[in-house]
């Protein structure tokens, strides 16, 4: 009795009320609402403390109480009704969750009636915009109810279900299941559509032509979704998705195009479907929508230009296309600045193409080396598309006019100002464009001026084993062309030290080029004293057993140059190095022939070196090498040769000479 | 009596379905064996039913006025004349007494003494419905159907009400199926759809629970609810335009209090066994 007084006096005055419950000031709209809600709004305030929850939430909640109470009809009605709400809002989505509402429409799509599907799917999709929701459908097991649906004769039900689940699919779970339940196939089979209604206009096309059109266009939006998993791209390919994709990329629909364009450049993930996309004739198409309106749809497709241009086949179609050009524009474009993932998209895909030289002439024609500087001058640049940037410079400054171009837009101070940014992926190609410079005198004073070797050299330091490689490999080239450069290497502090340590390293690629810049460092006799000091030799030494023959050449080479001094060549020897380096001569490649040539020459300076590299058989080779057209190879095998031969003229004079001692002695 | 009448009547009903979709098949294998057009029936047949098919030809006058009226065309008007006829005749020898007792029973008859009208009755039509149609419904629905379809109130569905309620379920438009959801759903045919006529229609769509202190509470509700959405005008009654307006808008409200309307897949196989 006195809990039914405190309900009604709450109603009426909507005040605080003592009794054993607790009531929230809240505004009730009229009586008939709270009537019906307010056993259930009690549960809710006690497990929720809101300051204020609007009357909406009890009015979806009443909605959702019907449906669960109800039959077809009231279950129509209701849904209609809930669809009028704002289903976005997050108390409005906390309202149907908190009473079991996404329960209820999952098990409608159990059901056979067609209209309490609909209803039920157009709520869902409006529902798994948000994050959290598609967590619980997933859950609640919605994705095998979803794709069982996608099979119904009814085709706007086809059409909600694929939307449904390009929402839902967004979060990872929800693709496995997708891929679990057999629903890729399904989707891939609706993705067929007639040619002539995709080149049609969608004012003459008739209602069942236009259906169709859509329903590939919402299978095209799911499928966007599932591919961002790699197996699921690999099942789609299975069932035959290519072709289509292709098919579909040829329609005049813009919304048509979009979603395809944003599978096409997911799957490009996948070497295979990058293969794919060469041989089905997609490039050309996709370079014509380089041109579109909408940015995003360019973004997507220079991302596909991207990741397909590793391939030399495919960076010509995109030349023979035509799609050099609207790169650049795209490039050179201030509102492109504003669109980040836009410009990262066009850099990148500028990057690739660069790699073959008949499209690096066609970006020098269209003065590509000055656009991307431009883009360099923004301090605050995107990270990603800094070092796009950077990779494509490098890529134009393997032909030796553009590196004058770079000096002359005074790109160079942007290039050593970015060696102080800490992004790896960045970080790993500046040094590859400073490397290009530092060939072309003039461009290495400047680097020098401001002290760009320097930063290189702490590179070094650096945690990731590519950014430490390149940095090495970069200082080659720096050391060899810097003015009075041992003086400069020896005034970096703790410099050689480091980089005597990076000996350690596990990777083979670092190692390789370490060594290439110690052959640089021991050319100078005061470091080589100093790296012979910091123990050298003996690292040098523990790598002459590698297999790898990259590493190999340079390790031949690193040893030929520290062998000039003081007992360094000795060591070597003592220290078993011979042998090892007598077995590269088998190699076939004939860049390590020449280095480890180099190595015996510089080694058989010292007579026990000679006899070991005797007793190791070198002599075949040597000779080999003798008759090869390689000049330094040449040239450093007969050096060998003729040590060894001095050698052995010796050691026999000396034989003679005892012999006739000990004749002499026996006589008297 | 009239019991033994109705009890007739449902089995005969239940013998009508069963024998129409056998008839159905019959002429559609006979299509098929002997390949002949709709309008002659098969040889084995022939032979037993001379005289019945004679009454299966549709007269010309009769064709030509449902060609104009509705959206059939020649040969699935002639079908569709046969199974009425058939349906028709089945419902004559069950209660051959009671024909004209059932007339003399509806109480809407305004005397046609020499027109003998002849037509299927309510519970003929309510098997129809349910059967072919999947149209399940509560009965006052399926009543209201058929005083939709039963335009002149003759009590049975004659020729013309069996063409025209056809061709609005297989092949209406949309405008004119809202209309004839409206009509179903105006229960007192004055043009509105009034709060109390909608709790008639959604009075059993909720689950009662016992311990409810006022179970119609919730039906009453969820009649708010529906006349906010529906009434356009703030008259506090649904006419056809708020109906059309609100039908527009969201098209699942076609049926908002009831299903009236054929599935699309009884549509579709309905049509299919008319072009056997």
């Amino acid at each position: 009795m006195s809990e039914e007084e405190s309900h009604t006096s709450s109603e009426e005055e909507g005040q605080t009320v003592k009794g054993p419950k607790e009531f929230i000031v809240e505004e009730l709209s009229d009586s008939s609402d709270s009537s019906v809600a307010e056993t259930s709004s009690e549960d809710e305030q006690r497990e929720r403390p809101k300051p204020e929850i609007p009357p909406e939430y009890w009015h979806i909640q009443k909605l959702v109480k019907y449906m669960k109470s109800g039959n077809q009809t009231a279950t129509v009605i209701s849904l209609c009704c809930l669809k009028d709400h704002d289903l976005s809002t997050e108390i409005n989505q906390m309202a149907i969750q908190d009473i079991g509402g996404l329960e209820v429409l999952i098990n409608l799509l159990e059901t056979k009636d067609l209209k309490c599907k609909l209803g039920a799917l157009s709520v869902l999709s409006e529902l798994s915009l948000n994050e959290q929701i598609r967590r619980c459908i997933t859950d609640l097991g919605g994705i095998s109810l979803l794709v069982q649906n996608l099979t119904d004769p009814a085709r706007d039900l086809q059409i909600l279900v694929a939307e449904t689940i390009y929402n839902v699919a967004q979060i990872r779970k929800a693709r496995k299941h997708v891929r679990k339940f057999d629903g890729i196939p399904k989707l891939v089979d609706l993705l067929d559509v007639n040619e002539n209604c995709l080149k049609t206009p969608k004012d003459l096309l008739t209602p069942d032509e236009l259906e169709n059109v859509n329903i590939a266009k919402a299978a095209a939006k799911a499928l966007w979704s599932v591919s961002r998993s790699r197996k699921n791209i690999q099942v789609m390919m299975r069932s035959g998705s290519v072709p289509l994709l292709a098919k579909l990329l040829r329609s005049v629909h813009m919304d048509v195009i979009v979603p395809t364009v944003g599978t096409i450049s997911q799957c490009a993930n996948e070497p295979s479907y990058q293969l794919a996309i060469q041989t089905e004739g997609m490039v050309k198409d996709i370079v014509q929508h380089l041109a579109a309106e909408d940015p995003s749809l360019r973004r997507h497709c220079a991302e596909t230009i991207f990741k397909c241009a590793e391939d030399a086949t495919t960076r010509n179609l995109v030349r023979q296309a035509g799609g050099l050009d609207p790169l650049v524009n795209m490039a050179k474009d201030p509102a492109t600045r504003e669109n980040k993932p836009l410009l990262a998209a066009v850099t990148g895909a500028i990057w690739k193409t660069a790699i073959s030289a008949e499209n690096v002439e066609r970006y020098d024609q269209l003065k590509t080396v000055e656009v991307l500087v431009k883009l360099l001058e923004n301090a605050d640049e995107d990270e990603t598309v800094l070092k796009n940037v950077v990779g494509a410079l490098c890529e134009c400054l393997k032909f030796t006019h553009n590196r004058e171009v770079l000096r002359q837009v005074d790109g160079i101070p942007y290039l050593v100002n970015l060696l102080n940014y800490t992004f790896p992926p960045l970080l790993e190609n500046v040094p590859m464009v400073l490397r290009e410079c530092a060939e072309d005198e003039n461009s290495m004073r400047i680097i020098e001026e401001l002290d760009g070797v320097r930063l290189i050299w702490s590179l070094l330091k650096n945690d990731s084993p590519k950014v430490q490689a390149n940095a090495a490999w970069s200082l080659v080239p720096c050391i060899r062309y810097a003015t009075d450069s041992g003086e400069m290497v020896r005034c970096f502090v703790g410099g050689l030290e480091l980089i005597v340590n990076l000996l350690k390293s596990e990777n083979c690629h670092v190692l390789a080029c370490v060594c290439a810049a110690i052959a640089e460092i021991a050319k100078d006799i005061e470091n080589l004293a100093v790296i012979t000091d910091h123990g050298v030799v003996p690292m040098l030494v523990n790598l002459v057993h590698t297999q790898n023959v990259e590493l190999r050449e340079h390790l031949a080479s690193a040893i030929a140059y520290c062998c000039a001094w003081g007992s360094n060549c000795k060591t070597f020897g003592r220290l078993g190095a011979i042998t090892p380096l007598v077995a590269y001569m088998a190699d076939s490649n004939p860049k390590v022939h020449r280095t480890t040539a180099l190595a015996l020459f510089h080694l058989s300076k010292n007579a026990f070196n000679c006899i070991t590299m005797h007793e190791s058989g070198v002599v075949p080779f040597l000779l080999k090498a003798i008759a090869t057209t390689d000049w330094d190879l040449q040239e450093a095998a007969a050096g060998c040769l003729a040590n060894i031969r001095k050698l052995a003229l010796e050691a026999e004079t000396v034989h003679l000479i005892r012999a006739r001692d000990a004749s002499t002695e026996e006589d008297d | 009596m009239a019991a033994d009448l109705s009890n007739l009547s449902m089995r005969g009903g239940v013998l009508v379905m069963k024998s129409v979709s056998l008839f159905l098949a019959g002429t559609r294998n006979s299509k098929r064996s002997s390949a002949q057009p709709a309008a002659k029936a098969a040889k084995p047949r022939r032979k037993k039913m001379s005289e019945q098919d004679i009454a299966y030809r549709c007269s010309m006058k009769i064709l030509e006025a449902a060609k104009r009226d509705t959206l059939f065309t020649r040969s699935e008007i002639e079908a569709l004349y046969k199974i009425f006829r058939r349906l028709v005749t089945t419902n004559k020898t069950k209660s051959s007494q009671g024909k004209i007792k059932s007339n003399a029973n509806t109480p809407s008859i305004i005397g046609k003494p020499t027109n003998i009208q002849e037509g299927i009755d309510r519970i003929v039509f309510r098997e129809i419905l349910h059967n072919t149609f999947d149209i399940v419904a509560e009965n006052m629905l399926m009543d209201r159907i058929f005083c939709v379809w039963d335009k002149a109130n003759y009590g049975l569905i004659t020729l013309e009400a069996w063409l025209h309620g056809l061709s609005l379920f297989l092949r209406g438009s949309t405008i004119r199926q809202i209309e004839f959801c409206f009509s179903v759903y105006d229960l007192n045919a004055d043009g509105f759809i009034t709060k109390d006529e909608m709790f008639q229609l959604l009075k059993n769509c909720l689950i009662k629970h016992p311990q409810e202190e006022d179970p119609d509470e919730s039906v009453k509700d969820l009649v708010d609810i529906v006349m906010r959405k529906m009434d356009k005008d703030k008259d506090g009654k649904v006419s056809l335009e708020d109906f059309q307006g609100t039908v527009v808008e969201e098209p699942l409200l076609l049926e908002a209090f009831g299903k009236c309307l054929p599935s699309e897949r009884s549509k579709n196989t309905f049509l299919s066994t008319l072009k056997a």
